[in-house]
């Protein structure tokens, strides 16, 4: 009886996924077929390239067939998993963003974990502080966070910390022909990760300090707070089993919603720090006009996405006992 | 006519409340700043800023002629950055409003609407909600070309609905409201209704929507700007920023970054306090906590 | 020596446009056996002045003057910590039954077994068989200790709070508009309910509401508060028979009633004073159909009538 609530609930949010992840395939295809202009023209904007040749690459790529023909051929090549190739690299384009996917989980698990940490516990203190000094200067202080776009943050970390101080790499996952490896290796790795790490975690800790903040306000403003000061509670009780466990509730809602603004974070923080990860695969794809390249970066992004945003509803699902354990009988 | 009168008393009126608080003031002020700069760029010392010069000015520091120095191309990167705030503040303000207006549309239609319509509405907003924004404006920008209006284009396709689910979940919530029956009671019309009653709730929403895409459409120039998007015809902070990152001697050459930057975050910074600001000063009570 | 003595209360909130007199100067005592009853129009002061008793009064509310004294120690200059060990043990309190009184992520016997642990030196089981206890006896089956608040109906999280409130053995319990806003039949059922707990516990009970049924239904004795004072005192039978203020007759004949003559319904002319900037003399003197002219200019002190306290200058 206890899960009947949450087994509905996560039924209806599987299904949902998978109609979301059928509608972003839909409109995959529909953005590079409806380019305007020919896209074959577009990819090949040589002019020594001649018209037989493109009429050849047009067949190659099934770009001569109907729109509906297409849209099957893609669906079908989409379930064998088949992106495509990469006119850059010249390999399937599934094989190069795998390659490249290790490196951006490693930022961005490592970013968002610190963030949400550190963003969250400075928001509650700041929400149960609300009105002191305290609250004024962290409010202040996460607004400029929040508004900094990652690539500026990034650019200027580069500049000062990088290359006037020499403190840390210009960019890259290691140091080229280094020959370390093991222990040595990730260390190296780990000292590559500090500035493009910082760049994301700031707007993330911003939002995150933002959002906990105004919950914990709210929180504090419900009258199950009084219910619990008249029960003669300690402060530091009425804190940790009323009031965060209810403002934290709405926190990792948003997780969901920010993990698209996180996308940008790590292509722009990719891009400036030449991380070798899918967001600066993206930036390279559109600097060398590889159409499957870009539209298999996307797919992923935004299926990647929808995926996160099911397992933080299926989180929520579970702590939120309004939800886990449903309607009464 | 009265009415009308009425309603410029109180927008007159919210103007002043919002100077009077420290955000308000400090994000109007910083808005002033740019502003400035960007009606009165060719009478603050600037030229041409996409005019290349010659062999000896290449990358230039800061100096008596160029104020911000030169890039890679001897440009004078003070002008840029001048008539850089011409392009921010309008692709801002031009992005918001089609945003603001679409997003409204929607959100008002279905909210009011309801049903069907609205059912139809709300999930072709859910679904392009869930879709990531930045990698869905890169791949609109190049498909359809980097040129101003696209970018307009494509930066509003991507935020009108955020601003749809505000406003309907604000009509839904207005709809709930006694005065809306009370007024039916009475016959007023669907159209009246809207115009009437609805609207002048909504319109202080619209607006504080309004600040929010500002930011966001400047955050959003700047980016696609950065990644080699922008408009090659102007020359955006972010595009500056993009010629830098791509010369090879952005390490040599710190006032050509250091400038862009700056502008960006500032502008930001100024509309998210001016954001602030006016959601703020629009909750119900606001005037009353001041003690005013 | 009675239970509670408050002593001449003033609870000012100071605000930037004034200070607003919620409770200007009020005093009265309850006994160990008996339940007063505090009714009054909404905005009158009886919320604050509870909260008080609580000492819950928060910037920019202050209680300016004044004492409370429960069981012998003035409440107002105890220690914050003697202060939170009285609350849930000595004092206990039942809010308006809203909708967010019980935290939604806590089951309710957890809610119950807190206070229990929080003031009594058992351990986690033997609080959580307690809570069970506690439930049983407000009318709940104690297998629902492990539900969460949605699952109640209103009235039931009423009961709840009930057994928060009572689960310590407190020496006084004070219930806010426990029932208003219920449907009548929750109602009646909460009212027995309260009513059979009285008398098991020997419970001393301060009751606020408008309602005046209510009032006749549980209390011994009932004060009428208006814009931040108490006008009359009296024990509820005889204020029903014979209200002697102006206010508290009014009230009186503004409730209809099944039997008894056919009247006209009248209700009170006006509206309850701001209490920024109260009227001078007698605060109800604006509404008043007796007013004389010493009643703009003089506040009335409490007389006695009839067995009744009553600061109305029509007496003597």
């Amino acid at each position: 009886m206890a899960l009947k609530g949450f087994a509905s609930f996560a039924i209806r949010k599987a299904i949902a996924t998978i109609i979301t992840i059928f509608a972003i395939v839909c409109v995959n295809f529909a953005i590079f077929r409806m380019v305007p202009g020919d896209p074959i023209r577009m990819m090949f904007r040589d002019p020594r390239v001649t018209a037989e040749q493109m009429q050849l690459v047009r067949e190659k790529f099934g770009l001569d067939k109907p729109l509906w023909g297409q849209f099957v051929s893609y669906l079908r090549e989409l379930f064998q998993g088949n992106l495509g190739i990469s006119f850059w690299q010249r390999r399937p384009v599934l094989e190069v963003i795998a390659d490249r996917i290790p490196q951006t989980l490693l930022l961005v698990v490592t970013a968002l974990v610190l963030a949400v940490i550190i963003g969250t516990i400075l928001g509650a203190i700041a929400g149960w502080k609300s009105g002191t000094k305290f609250d004024s200067f962290i409010l202040t202080i996460s607004l400029a966070m929040y508004s900094i776009p990652a690539f500026s943050l990034g650019i200027i970390l580069l500049l000062v910390f990088a290359f006037q101080l020499s403190i840390f790499p210009f960019g890259g996952i290691s140091t080229p022909a280094s020959g370390l490896t093991g222990f040595g290796y990730w260390k190296d790795v780990l000292w590559h990760m500090v500035l493009p790490a910082i760049a994301i975690i700031f707007w993330y800790i911003g939002e995150y300090v933002l959002l906990t903040r105004s919950s914990m306000m709210d929180v504090l403003d419900q009258d199950y707070i009084t219910t619990a000061r008249a029960k003669g509670l300690k402060e530091s009780a009425i804190l940790k089993d009323h009031a965060l466990r209810n403002a934290l509730l709405p926190v990792v809602t948003i997780t969901g919603v920010n993990l698209a603004f996180a996308v940008a974070g790590i292509i722009e923080v990719e891009t400036v720090f030449s991380w070798p990860g899918v967001g600066r695969l993206m930036y390279d794809a559109v600097m060398k006009r590889d159409y499957p390249l870009l539209q298999g970066t996307f797919l992923v992004f935004a299926v990647a996405v929808v995926l996160a945003n099911l397992v933080v509803d299926l989180i929520y699902g579970y702590i939120d006992p309004r939800i886990k354990v449903g309607k009464p009988q | 006519m009265l009415g009308f009168i009425r309603e410029l008393e109180r927008v007159k009126g919210f103007f002043q409340l919002l100077l009077t608080n420290k955000m308000g003031l400090a994000g109007l002020s910083i808005f002033a700043l740019f502003a400035i700069a960007a009606l009165f760029a060719p009478f603050l010392h600037t030229v041409d800023p996409s005019k290349v010069g010659t062999v000896e000015n290449i990358l230039l520091s800061p100096c008596r002629q160029f104020w911000f120095g030169t890039d890679d191309l001897a440009r004078d990167i003070w002008s840029q950055v001048i008539y850089g705030s011409r392009i921010s503040l309008t692709i801002g303000f031009l992005t918001a409003a089609l945003t603001i207006f679409v997003g409204s549309l929607v959100g008002l239609i279905a909210g009011f609407r309801g049903g069907k319509i609205e059912e139809l509405l709300m999930r072709i907003v859910d679904f392009f909600m869930m879709l990531p924004e930045l990698p869905l404006m890169i791949v609109l920008s190049a498909v359809l070309g980097p040129s101003i209006w696209n970018i307009i284009f494509v930066v509003s396709i991507v935020s009108w609905p955020s601003t749809a689910r505000v406003i309907r979940s604000q009509v839904l919530s207005l709809k709930e409201r006694a005065f809306i029956e009370a007024s039916r009671c009475i016959g007023a019309s669907d159209s009246l209704l809207i115009f009437g009653e609805i609207m002048p709730n909504v319109v202080p929403l619209m607006f504080a929507q309004a600040v929010l895409m500002v930011t966001w459409a400047i955050y959003a120039e700047a980016v696609l700007a950065f990644l080699g998007l922008g408009d090659p015809l102007t020359i955006s902070w972010g595009m500056m920023l993009h010629f830098a990152f791509e010369s090879g001697v952005m390490s040599r050459a710190p006032w050509w970054v250091v400038p862009p930057v700056a502008s960006i975050v500032i502008l930001i910074l100024g509309f998210t306090f001016l954001g602030t600001a006016v959601s703020d000063v629009l909750k119900p009570g606001y005037r009353e906590t001041r003690g005013l | 020596m009675a239970l509670l003595e408050v002593e001449n209360l003033k609870i000012y909130y100071f605000t930037r446009a004034g200070a607003v007199k919620a409770v200007d100067d009020v005093s009265f005592t309850v006994d160990r056996d008996e339940t007063l009853g505090l009714i009054g129009e909404s905005g009158c002061g009886k919320t604050t002045m509870v909260f008080a008793l609580m000492r819950f009064v928060t910037p920019p509310g202050r209680i300016v003057e004044g004492k409370i004294i429960f069981d012998g120690n003035d409440i107002i200059i105890m220690g914050d910590k003697e202060m939170r060990l009285l609350r849930g043990k000595g004092i206990a309190m039942v809010f308006q039954s809203a909708q967010n009184a019980l935290n939604p992520v806590m089951t309710v016997g957890k809610q119950i077994a807190e206070v229990i642990l929080q003031h009594e030196g058992v351990t986690k089981e033997e609080a959580w068989e307690k809570a069970k206890k506690q439930l049983e006896s407000v009318g709940i089956s104690g297998e629902r200790a492990k539900s969460y608040p949605h699952e109640f109906s209103g009235g039931m999280k009423q009961r709840v709070m009930i057994a928060i409130a009572t689960a310590c053995n407190p020496r006084l319990l004070i219930l806010d508009e426990p029932v208003t806003g219920l449907d009548v039949i929750v109602q009646r059922q909460l009212l027995t309910l309260i009513n059979s707990l009285r008398a098991k516990l020997q419970l001393p009970i301060i009751f606020i509401t408008h309602d005046l049924s209510v009032i006749a239904e549980t209390c011994d004795k009932v004060a009428v508060m208006y814009a931040g004072k108490i006008v009359e005192q009296a024990s509820t039978v005889s204020l029903y028979k014979n209200p002697v203020h102006p206010y508290s007759q009014a009230l009186i004949r503004a409730y209809p009633s099944i039997k008894g003559k056919k009247r006209e319904l009248r209700s009170i002319p006006g509206a309850p004073p701001r209490l920024i900037n109260p009227p001078s003399g007698c605060r109800f003197h604006p509404r008043c159909l007796y007013v004389m002219n010493i009643c703009r200019e003089e506040e009335p002190t409490f007389r006695e009538k009839d067995g009744h306290l009553v600061a109305c200058h029509l007496i003597r």
